[in-house]
């Protein structure tokens, strides 16, 4: 169960770090898979979140807010991380790296449904990416989301709006699937 | 689309990811003793290398599994001793040298025979799995057979443990086993148990390129039985005809992997009437299984009841809608018994 108000303000910083694993861990990864396609990567992202939370947990003006820094933490870090993976990639193919493909452990129909999505979300703008993961993974709302990302509540919903019509565009088919 | 669908839709695509448990590591991080070393700095350049590297590793995974695919019709005991297996070497442009193996990572394939259902009981269908270049071919075939096949249809016959390992000397193929009992488990059928045998002996054939018998060994000393089947002299190849599946699809040869381009090649063996090969292209719907698409072809031969023939055919798939479908490739029945033999694989269309 998530930690309440009530809580969250008496933790010391192991405490916190504890409490929050326990209760955001998985789902913090899963966000950050959301947006940067790669398991490992996420893990790292979202460890690297959680020890920063813990570092600053002293200094955090509001720890109920923990979450919320957490989460803002996985969108920044993600986003930081794809910067660098586009330098990274732009290097490999001058070297003539194969171009990514769906891997040989996809063995079942599940499975490439699931990398789909995964594979339609990448192409996403950015924004529209952070949008659409916050808003219909998380379930965060227009103010919340635009408290998280910095932007104004039109821009959320203008990018949730044409991150949504993309998504439709490409997914038709697998939603006929999951129907 | 709904924000109920779409809210399914992502929660499905990360539904199966469970992460690792990385509370130690944290706990270690954050330890008042230790120094907090911020960990996506130092390590962000190794990690997004890491990244690109295994992209190409997997794309070359994928490459590597269409391309033995196709080379599967000429390898295995039934050719003539095999070809050499292929070898691809994935370039990891970007990660420091001492990474992996010199910035380089070798992977190539090899032939595993996996139980699957015949009109007449368990057979064999060989499919290609990956492996380190590293490995010898023996020891990779011993460990390969004890995993699971990519095909979801397929089913490995020997449980994790029960083999040792593989050497190949004097003529004959040693094996050594570990826990593979002696005696045939109850729930399983003397044919089941005779074809899980038969899977280590032409799959160890297959890796080292000869039709040498096998000997299978506890402690160094002939086993009697393995699974209720006399195993106290090497063992041989069983007759094609008897052992193997006579429809495989080789190609696409991983279930569920996309394909683009409105082309789909799809190829195998078989040994059928005529060497007909009747493929059809099935989509799931909520009134049942439609055919899609048909379409007959022939194999490069037929005749010789204990040889596989090769077959190939391109499908124009560019009518055809996104999403799932399955193939079916058959032998043809000309007098509608039923009882023939078929192979299938998922694929998806984009």
């Amino acid at each position: 169960m998530a930690p309440t108000r009530s809580q969250t303000s008496g933790w010391s910083a192991d405490e916190a770090l504890e409490l929050l694993y326990a209760a955001h861990w998985r789902q913090l990864v899963r966000l950050g898979v959301l947006l940067v396609r790669d398991v490992g990567t996420a893990e790292e992202i979202v460890q690297d979140c959680f020890v920063a939370v813990h570092a600053k947990w002293n200094r955090l003006k509001d720890p109920d807010k923990a979450l919320a820094y957490l989460r803002q933490s996985v969108v920044n870090r993600s986003r930081s991380h794809l910067r660098h993976l586009s330098v990274v990639r732009r290097h490999a193919d001058r070297q003539g790296a194969p171009e990514p493909v769906d891997g040989a452990d996809l063995t079942a129909y599940d499975h490439a449904r699931r990398a789909t999505v995964l594979d339609a979300l990448r192409r996403l703008p950015r924004r529209q990416r952070e949008v659409i993961a916050l808003r219909y993974y998380l379930d965060m709302s227009e103010a919340d989301i635009a408290d998280t990302l910095q932007i104004s509540r039109g821009a959320v919903k203008s990018h949730a709006s044409r991150g949504a019509a993309a998504l439709r565009a490409e997914l038709g088919a697998v939603l006929e699937e999951i129907r | 689309m709904s924000d109920d669908r779409l809210h399914r839709l992502l929660s499905d695509a990360v539904s199966d990811i469970e992460p690792a448990d990385r509370i130690e590591e944290l706990r270690a991080s954050v330890r008042p003793s230790t120094k907090v070393v911020p960990m996506s700095r130092p390590r962000s350049w190794y990690a997004v290398a890491g990244i690109v590297a295994t992209a190409a590793v997997i794309g070359v995974i994928a490459y590597l599994t269409s391309v033995v695919g196709d080379k599967s019709t000429d390898l295995g005991p039934t050719s003539d001793g095999g070809t050499a297996l292929p070898t691809v070497v994935a370039t990891d442009t970007a990660a420091p040298q001492s990474s992996h193996d010199h910035g380089k990572a070798v992977f190539t394939t090899v032939g595993v025979y996996f139980l699957g259902h015949g009109p007449h009981g368990d057979v064999l269908y060989r499919q290609g799995k990956l492996v380190s270049a590293d490995e010898k071919p023996l020891d990779a075939a011993v460990s390969a057979l004890m995993t699971d096949p990519y095909d979801t249809d397929y089913r490995a016959g020997w449980s994790p443990s029960w083999l040792v390992s593989a050497e190949f000397r004097q003529g004959v193929i040693d094996v050594e086993l570990g826990t593979v009992p002696a005696a045939r488990p109850a729930h399983m059928s003397a044919r089941t148990a005779s074809e899980v045998v038969q899977s280590a002996v032409y799959t160890l054939q297959e890796a080292a390129r000869s039709d040498a018998k096998v000997l299978f060994l506890r402690s160094g000393q002939a086993a009697p039985t393995v699974l209720g089947v006399r195993t106290d002299r090497p063992v041989g190849a069983g007759l094609v005809s008897e052992v193997l599946s006579r429809m495989n699809i080789t190609r696409p040869s991983v279930d569920g992997r996309p394909s683009r381009h409105g082309r789909l090649v799809v190829a195998g063996t078989n040994n059928g009437p005529g060497g007909t090969v009747v493929l059809r292209l099935v989509r799931k719907t909520a009134s049942g299984d439609r055919t899609v698409l048909r379409r007959t072809t022939t194999a490069r031969g037929s005749g010789d009841p204990d040889r596989l023939y090769p077959w190939r055919v391109t499908l124009d798939t560019s009518t055809l809608s996104p999403g799932s479908y399955t193939i079916v490739a058959s032998n043809a029945d000309p007098a509608g018994t039923g009882q023939v033999a078929s192979d299938t694989r998922l694929v998806v269309l984009r």
